[in-house]
C-alpha cells in the first residue's frame, strides 16, 4: 500500500442503498468547495455505474479509470478533466471504456494509490451502492465519511448496515494479524463470519474471553471512525428527524457518534438540474437545496458559505470559522 | 341750512370726482371728453338733485353685482353640499355587478332577515331610502329650506304607494295571466297607478332638489333610491325578475295570441304594456272566444307563471296574416295536444318533443312508436326482449338533451344548489298543481282510470316529488357519490361482461341514451310513474306547467331524471347481471385472481422508540434481536 503523500481531505459520499442521490450531492458538494477557493478534485468510484460526468455535463469523458487499468502509459494527470468550474477537476469511472463493477483488488489498490497522490485541497468520492469491499474501502479511507440516506426505512436500514461494515471492515483491519479474529468482524462471508458478533458490544464482549488485548484496538478503531450524515430528499421534520433515530440507533448498538451534518430537502430543482446537466448550486445557488448543501459545506468546512447569483455570475461570500483548521 | 350746506358740498365732491373719473377715462380712450360729458352731465345733475334718483342710481351701480355675486356663492355651496351627499350615498346604493346582487352581502350587514318582508316592495324596504332621504332632507334643512321636509314625505309616501301599486300590479298581472279572463282590472289599474306615481315622483323630486340644487343632479339623487328599492333583498328580487321575465313573456304571447285574431301589428308583440295587455286581451276574447274557454276551462292554475318558449314565439311571430284562423287552430290543438299528452306520459311517457307529432301518434304511442323512424331494429329488439322479461311494454327514449361524451355524474352531483333549486320548484310546482279541476281524458290504452283530474296529475306529483326529495337529499351526499362511481364502474364492467359472456343477457344500452326506467313485473302502475315525474311534467313544459319553472330548472329536471334512470336502469337490470356485477365471480370469470393479502391496515404513524424498534427488527436476525 503507497503512502499519503497528499494533503488532501477525502470526502467520501456513500450509503448502503442505490438511488439515494449520492452521485448528485457528491457534485455538488464538489462544486460549492471549488467555487469557495479549493482545489477539489471529484472522482467517480462507482465503478459499476459511472454517471458522474452526466451531472457535470461531460458528454465523453476522454479518459477514466477504466482506460487507467486496461491502457498501460495512461498518466494519472490525464485523469484530470477539466469541468469548466474554476478549481474542480473531474476524474471519471468509465471513460470510454463501459467499466465494470466486478474490478480486482488490484485495480482497487491502485485508484486508492492514485487517489491518496492527488494534489488538491479536497477530493470528493463518488461512491457506489452497496456494501462490498471495493466500496467500503474507499470509504474507510476518506476522513470525514458521508453516508447518505433518504428517510424510507428501507435507506435507513441500508445505511446502518452500510455503517457497521464500514467500521467492522476497519476493524477487520486492525485485525489483519490474526485471522481467526478477522472472522469475528468480518461479515462479508456469512459463510465463514461469526454472526454472534454483530454489534461492538457483543465483539468486545467476545474479544474479552478470546483476546482482551485487541479490545482497545477495537476501540480505537471506533473512535477513529467518525461517519457524517446526510439526509437527503426530506419533505418534512419527520424526515429530517429520522437521521436522528439513526444516529440514535448507531450510538446504541456500534458506539460509533455520527455527526449530522444536515438534509437536502426534496425538490423538483434538483432534479431540472440533472436534467440540464447543470449542479443545482450552480444553476440556482439560492435554492432551498443549494442553501441546505451550502449549510452542509459550511459545516464541513467550518466556514460560512454563502452564493449569490445575479445577472448569470455567482458571487461567494465565504468566512472562515476560528479555529477551522481549513485553509481559506 | 348747515345741513344743505353740507349735502350741496357733498354733491359737489362726488360730481368733482365722477367728472375726474370720466375726465381720465376719456383720456384713457382717447373720446372727446367735452361732448360725452355734457351729454351725460344733465343726467348727473338730475340724479344728484333729487335724493332717490341717486340712491337708485347707487343701487343700480352697487348692488346688482352683489347680488350676482351674492346667488352664485349660495349656488356654489348648494351645489358642493349635493356633491357630498351623492358621494356619501353612491357607494351605498350602487351596484356595480350582478354577483353583487346576488350575494347579498351589501344587505346581510345591516338588516335583520326577519324583519325583511318577502317582497321588496314593502314599507320596510323602503325605510333605507326614507332613511336616505333623511339624509338629503338633513342636509337640505341646513340651508332653512323648511319645505323639504314635506316635499321628503310626500316622496316617502309616494314610495310606499308605489310599492303597494307595484305588488299589486305583479298580483294582478298574476291572476290575470293564470285565469286568461277577459280583463285585468287589478294588473291595468295596477300598472297605471304605478305609472302615475312614477309621473308625479319626479317632479316631487325636482321640486325638492331645485330649491337648492341643480337638475343634472337630480337624476343621481333619485337613481340609488329607487335602485336600492328594487335591490332590498335578493333573493326576492330574483323572484320578481322571473315573474317580470314571465310576464314580459306571457305579455309577447298574449299579444301574439291577439295579433292573431286581429291582424294587428307584429312589432307590438314586443310591447309589453299593460294597455296593449289589456286591447289584447279584449280583442282575443272577442276573436276568438273558443280559445279563451279553452284556456279558462284548462289553465285556471294558480301559479302558471310562463317562460316564454322561443320555439313557440318563432311559430307564432310568422307573419301568415291568411293561415291565422289556422294558427288559432292549431294552437288550441297544441294545447289539446299537451293536456293529451299528460295523460298519455301517464300510461308510456313520451318524448316532450313530440308535441309537435301527429294527433294520430298521440292517440297510438304504440304505434307511433313503432313506425318512429329513430328507433332502430335492435332497440325494438331490446323492447321486444323487455317485454318478454318484464311482462310490461317498455316505455320509448325520451328524447332529452344528449349528453356529452365527457360528461360527468360528478359534476351533476357536484350541484346542491341547483338541487335544492329544483326541490324547491317542485314544491311550487306541486302548489301550482293542486287547484286544477278541469278534467282530462286518458287514452283508452291508460293503465288508470278513464278520466283524471288535473288535481289527480298535482297529486301524483307531489307523490313523486315526496318520493324524490329523499333521494335528492341523498345525491348531495357522499355516499350517494360513491354510488355514483359504483354506477360507473358497474356500466363499464357490464358493458365488458355483455360482451364476454355467451348468453348475452338484453343489453343495455348506454346509460345516457336509457333516460326511462325499466318495468318491472312486481311494480305496480303507480310504483312506475313515480319515477316518470319529469316525464310528465315536460309535455306540460310546452304549455302551462313549463310557465311555472325556468329553462334552468327544467334543464336540471331532465338531468336529475336521466341520472335517475340511469339509477333505475342499474337497479332493473336483470338479477342475473347484477348478480354477476355484485360479486367477484365476475372478475373471476375475466380470468382475475384474487390476492390474498393478510394484512391491509394502515400502519399508525410511529413514535421514536417504536420506529426504532422497528428499524432493529429488519436490521437484525430473529435471533440477534432476541439477544
Amino acid at each position: 500500500m503507497s503512502t499519503l503523500t497528499s494533503t488532501a481531505k477525502i470526502i467520501a459520499v456513500g450509503g448502503g442503498k442505490g438511488g439515494i442521490g449520492k452521485s448528485i450531492v457528491s457534485v455538488n458538494l464538489a462544486v460549492g468547495m471549488a467555487l469557495a477557493g479549493h482545489n477539489v478534485v471529484l472522482v467517480d468510484t462507482d465503478f459499476g455505474a459511472s454517471n458522474l460526468h452526466a451531472l457535470l455535463g461531460i458528454n465523453n469523458p476522454k479518459c477514466g479509470f477504466q482506460d487507467f487499468f486496461s491502457t498501460e502509459g495512461v498518466s494519472p494527470e490525464k485523469l484530470l478533466l477539466n469541468t469548466g468550474i474554476d478549481n474542480l477537476k473531474f476524474v471519471s469511472g468509465a471513460g470510454d471504456n463501459p467499466g465494470s463493477a466486478n474490478i480486482s483488488q488490484d485495480c482497487i489498490q491502485i485508484v486508492i494509490d492514485f487517489i491518496k497522490n492527488l494534489q488538491a485541497d479536497v477530493i470528493v468520492l463518488d461512491m457506489g451502492p452497496g456494501t462490498n469491499f471495493n466500496v467500503i474501502d474507499f470509504f474507510n479511507m476518506s476522513n470525514p465519511g458521508i453516508v447518505l440516506s433518504t428517510p424510507e426505512m428501507t435507506s435507513v436500514m441500508k445505511t446502518f448496515s452500510f455503517i457497521r461494515a464500514s467500521l467492522f471492515r476497519s476493524i477487520n483491519q486492525q485485525f489483519s494479524d490474526n485471522p481467526e479474529l478477522q472472522k469475528m468482524v468480518d461479515h462479508s462471508n456469512p459463510m465463514q463470519a461469526d454472526m454472534e458478533t454483530y454489534t461492538v458490544s457483543l465483539l468486545k464482549k467476545k474479544l474479552a474471553e478470546i483476546a482482551p488485548e485487541k479490545i482497545a484496538d477495537v476501540d480505537r478503531a471506533v473512535k477513529n471512525f467518525n461517519p457524517s450524515l446526510i439526509i437527503n430528499r426530506a419533505r418534512n421534520r419527520k424526515d429530517i428527524h429520522v437521521g436522528d433515530n439513526l444516529i440514535r440507533l448507531v450510538k446504541k448498538y456500534l458506539n460509533v457518534q455520527v455527526k449530522y451534518l444536515g438534509y437536502i430537502i426534496e425538490s423538483d430543482r434538483v432534479r431540472d438540474s440533472v436534467d440540464e446537466m447543470i449542479p443545482f448550486l450552480i444553476k440556482d445557488p439560492q435554492s432551498k437545496p443549494s442553501e441546505n448543501i451550502q449549510r452542509i459545506i459550511s459545516s464541513l468546512t467550518q466556514t460560512d458559505l454563502h452564493l449569490v447569483k445575479q445577472d448569470g455570475n455567482i458571487f461567494v461570500s465565504k468566512q472562515v470559522r476560528l479555529g477551522s483548521g481549513w485553509n481559506a | 341750512m348747515s345741513e344743505n350746506q353740507s349735502i350741496q358740498a357733498i354733491q359737489e365732491i362726488i360730481l368733482e370726482g365722477v367728472e375726474s373719473v370720466w375726465l381720465a377715462l376719456n383720456n384713457l380712450l382717447g373720446l372727446d371728453h367735452d361732448q360725452s360729458y355734457s351729454i351725460i352731465k344733465p343726467y348727473l345733475d338730475l340724479a344728484l338733485d333729487n335724493p332717490l334718483y341717486m340712491a337708485s342710481a347707487a343701487l343700480l351701480i352697487f348692488g346688482f353685482p352683489y347680488a350676482m355675486y351674492k346667488i352664485r356663492k349660495i349656488n356654489l355651496e348648494a351645489e358642493q353640499r349635493y356633491d357630498k351627499i351623492i358621494n356619501r350615498m353612491n357607494p351605498d346604493d350602487s351596484f356595480d355587478s350582478e354577483e353583487e346582487l346576488k350575494s347579498g352581502h351589501h344587505f346581510d350587514d345591516d338588516e335583520d332577515d326577519t324583519e325583511r318582508p318577502l317582497f321588496p316592495g314593502s314599507k320596510t324596504d323602503y325605510t333605507d331610502d326614507e332613511d336616505s332621504a333623511m339624509d338629503v332632507f338633513n342636509e337640505l334643512e341646513e340651508s332653512d329650506e323648511e319645505d323639504s321636509m314635506d316635499d321628503l314625505q310626500h316622496i316617502a309616501d309616494s314610495m310606499e304607494t308605489e310599492d303597494s301599486a307595484r305588488q299589486e300590479t305583479s298580483e294582478a298581472s298574476m291572476d290575470h295571466i293564470l285565469k286568461m279572463t277577459k280583463t285585468s282590472d287589478k294588473n291595468t289599474e295596477g300598472e297605471g297607478q304605478t305609472n302615475s306615481e312614477e309621473e308625479e315622483l319626479d317632479p316631487i323630486l325636482k321640486s325638492l332638489l331645485d330649491a337648492s340644487q341643480d337638475d343634472d343632479t337630480l337624476s343621481h339623487f333619485s337613481e340609488p333610491s329607487s335602485e336600492s328599492d328594487d335591490l332590498d333583498d335578493l333573493q326576492d328580487q330574483a323572484i320578481l325578475d322571473l315573474q317580470a321575465e314571465m310576464e314580459d313573456s306571457i305579455n309577447t304571447l298574449q299579444n301574439q295570441i291577439n295579433q292573431n285574431g286581429t291582424e294587428k301589428n307584429y312589432s307590438r308583440i314586443e310591447e309589453t304594456d299593460e294597455s296593449d295587455l289589456d286591447s289584447a286581451d279584449a280583442t282575443r276574447n272577442e276573436a276568438n272566444p273558443e280559445l279563451e274557454s279553452i284556456l279558462n276551462e284548462k289553465f285556471d292554475w294558480d301559479n302558471p307563471f310562463p317562460e316564454t318558449d322561443e320555439d313557440d314565439l318563432e311559430e307564432l311571430d310568422d307573419p301568415d296574416s291568411t293561415a291565422q284562423a289556422e294558427e288559432i287552430r292549431k294552437l288550441q290543438k297544441e294545447m289539446e295536444d299537451s293536456i293529451n299528452e299528460i295523460t298519455g306520459h301517464i300510461a308510456a311517457p313520451l318524448d316532450y318533443k313530440s308535441i309537435s307529432l301527429p294527433e294520430a301518434s298521440l292517440d297510438e304511442p304504440d304505434e307511433e312508436l313503432v313506425a318512429s323512424p329513430e328507433i332502430t331494429d335492435r332497440e325494438l329488439e331490446e323492447i321486444a326482449e323487455e317485454i318478454y322479461h318484464t311482462g310490461v311494454s317498455p316505455k320509448p327514449e325520451v328524447r332529452t338533451e344528449k349528453l356529452p361524451d365527457n360528461y360527468s355524474l360528478e359534476e351533476e352531483l357536484t350541484l346542491p344548489e341547483d338541487l335544492a333549486e329544483f326541490k324547491q320548484t317542485a314544491r311550487q310546482d306541486v302548489s301550482a298543481q293542486q287547484k286544477p279541476e278541469t278534467t282530462v281524458s286518458l287514452p283508452s290504452d291508460s293503465n288508470l282510470e278513464d278520466e283524471m283530474t288535473l288535481a289527480d296529475f298535482a297529486s301524483l306529483a307531489s307523490q313523486e316529488v315526496e318520493e324524490e326529495e329523499p333521494e335528492a337529499e341523498i345525491l348531495s351526499t357522499e355516499p350517494i357519490h360513491q354510488e355514483e362511481n359504483n354506477i360507473d364502474s358497474l356500466e363499464q364492467v357490464f358493458e365488458a361482461d355483455a360482451d364476454a359472456e355467451a348468453e348475452p343477457e338484453p343489453e343495455p344500452e348506454p346509460v345516457s341514451k336509457i333516460t326511462g326506467a325499466v318495468f318491472s313485473s312486481e311494480e305496480t302502475p303507480q310504483e312506475s310513474l313515480t319515477t316518470e315525474e319529469p316525464a310528465i311534467s315536460e309535455p306540460v313544459l310546452k304549455t302551462v306547467v313549463d310557465q311555472t319553472v325556468s329553462r334552468k330548472v327544467d334543464r336540471l329536471v331532465d338531468r336529475l331524471t336521466q341520472f335517475q334512470e340511469r339509477i333505475d336502469t342499474i337497479k332493473n337490470l336483470d338479477p342475473g347481471t347484477q348478480k354477476a356485477l355484485n360479486t367477484t365471480n365476475f372478475l373471476q370469470g375475466l380470468n382475475y385472481q384474487k390476492a390474498e393479502l393478510k394484512s391491509q391496515n394502515v400502519k399508525p404513524a410511529l413514535s421514536d422508540k417504536e420506529y426504532i424498534d422497528l428499524l432493529e427488527s429488519f436490521i437484525f436476525l430473529e435471533d440477534q434481536n432476541k439477544k
